[in-house]
C-alpha cells in the first residue's frame, strides 16, 4: 500500500542530500540551497501524478533541479553572486587562525571561479563531477544530447582551472 | 592542480556538503503536510465527477455486455473476472472478494526501472494467482481487475483518488453479490526488500502485511478479522507476517473502504523488491491461511 505522504517522504529521504549538493555548488550559499532543495521537492509532489511517464526518477528530480537552480540564477544575477556571510558560515572554531586563513582563501578562490562558470557549465561541472553522473544521464538531466555534455564538460574544466590559476597568480601577485 | 579529481576535491571541500539537521526533518514533515493537503484538496473536488463518470461507465458496460456477451469483460477497464465460472458458480456465489485499489503497483522484475508502476503487468497477477488457489480449494471468489489507474487518468483525477473509484466498484460488486463475506484489497509494499522478505526452509517469500484504518465503522470488526488472519499465519507459517497496522491519522484518514464489509482488510503482499516467484509462494500461504480460516468457524 502507498500513500502519497509515505511515498513522498521515502523519494525526499533517498535523494535529499544529493539534490542538496547539487545546489550548494551550484549557488554557493547553504540557506539558499536549503531552500532550493525545498523547492525541488515541493515541485516534485506537484507533479506526482506525472511520475508514471517518468523512466529515470533520479534524472527527471535532477531536471527539476536544474530548473529551479536556473530560474534562481536568474533572480539573483540583478542582486550579484556574492554574500557577504559566505564565507563566514562555516569557519570552525577549534582550527588555527592561519589555518582558517588558507581554508579562506582558497574556499573564496574555488567559489569565486565556480560562480564565474556559465550556468550550463557550472551544471555539467558539478553533476559531473560532484554528483558522479554519467554522461548519458547529464545528457538526460539537461536535454541535450551526450556530445554536447562531453564538449562541456572539458571546456567547463578548462575554463575552471583557467580561472582558478588566474585567481591564485592574482592573489600571490597582491602578495608580493 | 594537479589533476581532476584533485580539483573537485577541492571544490567538495569549499562547500558545507550536508544541510542543517533541523531543515531536513521540517523539509520532510512539511512535505508530508503537503502531500496530505493535496490528497484532502482533490477528492473533494472530484468526487462528484467520479461517481456519475462510474455510472456513466456502469450503464455502458451493462448493455455492451447484454448485447455482445462476456468476450469483452477482458479487455473492458471495469471487469469483473469470476474465476469459478465453470466448477461452483451455478452452485454457490462468492464468498471472497478480491480487488486492488492500487492495480498499477509493479515490481522492479517486471519494469526494469526505478519507477515500480505497470499497466498491464502489476499486482492484479498476485491477486489472480490468490483467486486460483482459493478456487482450488472450493472457496468461491471473485477477482475485480479494474483498471483504477486508467479510470484516474482518464477522469483527469489524481493518484489518492484511488480509493474513492475503487469504493464504487467494490460497492457495486457486493450489492450483485450478496453472500460475499471477506473482502482483501491487495497491495504490495513500497519498503526495501530487506524488510518484505524472509528466508523460510531455504526459500524466500514475500512477507504480509495486514493493514486496517482507525476511521472505519467496522474497525474493531476489521482489527479482529485481521488479528485472526495473523495468529493463524504465524502459527503455520512463522516470521511471513509482519503484523496487523492499524492506520490512525486523525479523522480525515480515508477508511480504505474497509467500512464496507466487517470482514474486510488491506494486505500488502511483499514490495516493489520481490520477484513475482516470491509473491506467488506467499500469495499461495496465504490461500492456505483463509482456507483454515473458513473452515475454523
Amino acid at each position: 500500500m502507498e500513500h502519497l505522504d509515505d511515498r513522498i517522504s521515502e523519494i525526499y529521504r533517498q535523494y535529499y542530500l544529493d539534490v542538496y549538493r547539487f545546489l550548494i555548488c551550484f549557488s554557493g550559499n547553504q540557506s539558499e540551497a536549503e531552500d532550493m532543495t525545498q523547492e525541488v521537492f515541493i515541485r516534485v509532489l506537484n507533479n506526482y501524478s506525472n511520475l508514471h511517464k517518468v523512466n529515470h526518477l533520479k534524472t527527471w528530480i535532477f531536471s527539476i533541479a536544474k530548473h529551479v537552480s536556473i530560474d534562481h540564477y536568474r533572480k539573483k544575477r540583478l542582486v550579484g553572486l556574492f554574500t557577504a556571510g559566505f564565507f563566514t558560515q562555516f569557519f570552525s572554531a577549534d582550527k588555527e587562525p592561519s589555518e582558517v586563513m588558507e581554508q579562506y582563501e582558497t574556499r573564496k578562490l574555488v567559489h569565486a571561479a565556480i560562480s564565474k562558470l556559465k550556468p550550463h557549465y557550472r551544471a555539467v561541472v558539478i553533476l559531473r563531477g560532484i554528483n558522479e553522473f554519467s554522461i548519458k544521464e547529464t545528457a538526460e538531466i539537461l536535454q541535450c544530447n551526450e556530445s554536447k555534455v562531453k564538449v562541456s564538460y572539458h571546456r567547463a574544466l578548462k575554463d575552471l582551472k583557467k580561472k582558478l590559476n588566474f585567481e591564485m597568480e592574482e592573489v600571490i601577485q597582491n602578495a608580493k | 592542480m594537479q589533476n581532476d579529481k584533485e580539483l573537485f576535491d577541492l571544490i567538495k571541500r569549499t562547500y558545507p556538503l550536508t544541510p542543517n539537521k533541523n531543515f531536513v526533518q521540517s523539509t520532510e514533515e512539511k512535505l508530508r503536510k503537503a502531500a496530505r493537503k493535496l490528497k484532502r484538496k482533490k477528492v473533494y473536488k472530484k468526487i462528484s465527477i467520479v461517481s456519475s463518470g462510474l455510472l456513466l461507465c456502469a450503464v455502458v458496460m451493462m448493455s455492451i455486455v447484454t448485447i455482445t456477451g462476456n468476450s469483452f469483460l477482458d479487455q473492458a477497464e471495469h471487469s469483473t473476472i469470476n474465476t469459478n465460472s465453470s466448477s461452483v458458480a451455478n452452485k454457490s456465489q462468492p464468498l471472497v472478494l478480491i480487488h486492488h485499489t492500487h492495480n498499477y503497483e509493479s515490481f522492479k522484475s517486471i519494469t526494469n526501472k526505478e519507477n515500480v508502476y505497470d499497466d498491464k503487468q502489476n499486482i492484479t497477477l498476485v491477486g489472480k494467482r490468490l483467486s486460483e488457489k482459493l478456487e482450488e480449494k472450493n472457496i468461491p471468489n471473485i477477482q475485480d481487475t479494474s483498471n483504477i489507474f486508467r479510470i484516474l487518468k482518464k477522469k483527469g483525477l489524481p493518484f489518492p483518488s484511488s480509493y474513492e473509484v475503487s469504493r464504487g466498484i467494490v460497492d457495486d460488486i457486493l450489492k450483485k453479490n450478496s453472500k460475499i463475506e471477506m473482502i482483501f484489497d491487495i497491495h504490495r509494499d513500497s519498503a526495501e526488500r530487506k524488510i518484505t522478505t524472509v528466508k523460510i526452509k531455504g526459500k524466500n517469500y514475500a512477507k504480509v502485511n495486514f493493514v486496517v484504518s482507525h476511521s472505519s465503522d467496522h474497525y474493531k470488526e476489521n482489527e479482529k478479522f485481521a488479528k485472526k488472519l495473523h495468529r493463524i499465519m504465524e502459527t503455520n507459517f512463522p516470521g511471513l507476517s509482519r503484523g496487523v497496522v492499524v492506520k490512525d491519522m486523525g479523522t480525515r484518514q480515508s477508511t480504505y473502504n474497509l467500512d464496507l464489509k466487517d470482514q474486510s482488510v488491506l494486505v500488502d503482499i511483499g514490495g516493489a523488491e520481490n520477484t513475482l516467484e516470491e509473491e506467488y509462494r506467499t500469495t499461495d500461504l496465504l490461500a492456505d491461511v483463509i482456507e483454515k480460516l473458513i473452515k475454523s468457524k
